[in-house]
């Protein structure tokens, strides 16, 4: 038979086990060697809403994002904040391009190459995101030639989006894939012609690329 | 002249920065939020870079592309008055990481329904008094404020592209617009039917396709009519998309003839054959009756 003491005692030691088992920290991030949970969250209260044909158990006091997850027929979008885990990554080989001195004979021409990195399921889409500062006349046939006064853009690459010498201008699509992909690379060649009634003088941009992942 | 061309033109895109290179974490924010209600994301940078950098936040309106993708604009979203950055800049030393948070305040008496934003970042340009290629990483918000939201997808287009009758291969103008407050995902396929409307043949035109709310979606598609060993004829086209979670479906139907070449010159042989029969046999009763005259 326990005494009272002992009896006290254990109450103390499952108490103390309880509270040493509980997470330190309710909002980190947690992990083993199967799983991870990126984000989890505690929320202080809710109400069970009616409304026809729809019902709605809701929460309040929620602290931080708890995601989404679907199996192709269902989605669940954990707590009012979900979000698509992914990264994407930009890397610009060279942001300084000179097109050098140019004359009625001659293109100039730079190129840069621009790889893009994502794990985002829909892809990304690579495009012109702003265009500022002064240029010639934009490329109007499909290819700046020696002799016209012509400024523009071409691409290479698998995920190239653009086809032959075209206008440099906001929203042009440059390259997109339609999956997640490590370490797409487009190269870019922006290309100049003058004509021999060309206005001299120095003329220069800012073309700012803007990567993002597909909807 | 010549001294002109000798002058030339001097196009530069930059001068002195090198590459660039960092990342945005997550792709993707999904928030539900009330009018008058208050929400913070937050976007991880990466710098992965070999030199610092200084990062400011950028807010965007998004719209929908012709080919389905994401195009970020000035000014085309009211929601995004709604977003302030908590910071004007921020700097991330090479290899290290950051954070930019951003404020969301839906303003009270705002109608249900989703707004598309791109919040992001952009290095802050180092380079004084030059120019150059910039970058930009931005992460897809969708703001889904709440009250009643409905799924209407509408086909605005559904067009048979021929140059004549016979054409062996037929092309179809889509488009379909999304008319209703919310995002779907809509999957499309295209059935053949004879005459009588007994179904031929089924191919798909696109799969889980997402069309955000207020954008139209292009879609053109080809049928191989002489491929598959059509007969000449009149077949009916339908397009049923299926669409959203409310599991609806959107159906259009339309007439093509098909009347391929081989057909057109049996049809032309069969009629000369028919002519030539008739005029023989009219001339044979002529000489018949001209043989009982006689």
């Amino acid at each position: 038979m326990l005494c009272f003491c002992k009896i006290k005692l254990l109450v103390l030691v499952i108490l103390a086990l309880v509270t040493f088992s509980l997470p330190t920290n309710l909002l980190a991030a947690m992990s083993s060697a199967d799983y991870y949970i990126y984000a989890d969250t505690v929320d202080t209260g809710g109400i069970f809403s009616t409304g026809g044909d729809y019902t709605l158990d809701s929460s309040a006091g929620e602290s931080s994002p708890a995601g989404f997850s679907n199996n192709g027929t269902y989605e669940m979008r954990g707590g009012y904040q979900a979000m698509d885990r992914g990264y994407i990554n930009i890397y610009i080989s060279d942001a300084s391009l000179s097109l050098g001195t140019l004359n009625a004979a001659i293109v100039g021409s730079a190129s840069t190459v621009a790889t893009i990195s994502t794990n985002a399921s829909t892809g990304y889409v690579l495009q012109v995101g702003s265009v500022s500062g002064t240029a010639l006349a934009s490329v109007a046939d499909g290819s700046v030639t020696a002799g016209s006064e012509e400024y523009g853009v071409s691409g290479a690459g698998a995920q190239n989006s653009i086809s032959g010498d075209v206008a440099v201008a906001a929203a042009l699509i440059l390259a997109s894939s339609t999956v997640a992909i490590d370490g797409s690379a487009t190269t870019f060649t922006f290309k100049a012609a003058m004509s021999p009634s060309s206005v001299a003088g120095d003329y220069s941009q800012i073309v700012t690329l803007s990567a993002s992942a597909n909807f | 002249m010549w001294r002109k061309i000798l002058v030339g033109i001097i196009l530069s895109l930059l001068f002195a920065v090198p590459a660039l290179s960092f990342s945005i974490s997550p792709v993707r924010f999904f928030i539900t939020g009330d009018p008058a209600g208050i929400e913070t994301v937050k976007i991880n940078i990466s710098n992965t870079e070999a030199r610092d950098l200084v990062f400011r936040p950028v807010v965007y309106g998004v719209r929908q592309g012709n080919g389905g993708q994401p195009v970020f604009e000035k000014n085309i979203d009211v929601a995004e008055s709604w977003v302030k950055p908590e910071m004007a800049t921020l700097a991330v030393a090479s290899g290290n990481k950051g954070v930019m948070r951003f404020e969301i305040k839906i303003p009270r008496g705002v109608p249900p329904g989703s707004h598309y934003l791109g919040l992001g970042v952009e290095p802050v340009n180092d380079a004084v008094g030059n120019i150059g290629v910039m970058t930009r990483a931005l992460s897809l918000l969708t703001i889904q404020v709440s009250g009643v939201a409905y799924e209407v997808l509408q086909v605005e287009k559904f067009e048979h592209i021929a140059a004549r009758v016979g054409e062996p291969n037929w092309l179809f103008d889509l488009t379909l617009t999304n008319k209703g407050n919310v995002e779907v995902n809509a999957t499309g396929d295209a059935k053949v039917l004879d005459w009588r409307g007994n179904e031929i043949t089924t191919q798909p035109i696109f799969s889980s396709a997402r069309i955000i709310s207020g954008a139209s979606k292009m879609s053109d598609f080809n049928i191989d009519a002489a491929g598959r060993g059509f007969w000449p004829g009149l077949y009916q086209v339908q397009v049923k998309v299926g669409y959203g979670i409310t599991k609806q479906n959107v159906i259009s139907l339309i007439y093509v003839w098909y009347l391929p070449v081989w057909s057109l010159v049996v049809v032309g042989i069969l009629f000369l054959i028919f002519i030539g029969s008739v005029v023989f046999l009219a001339r044979r009763y002529q000489m018949k009756k001209i043989m009982a005259r006689l």
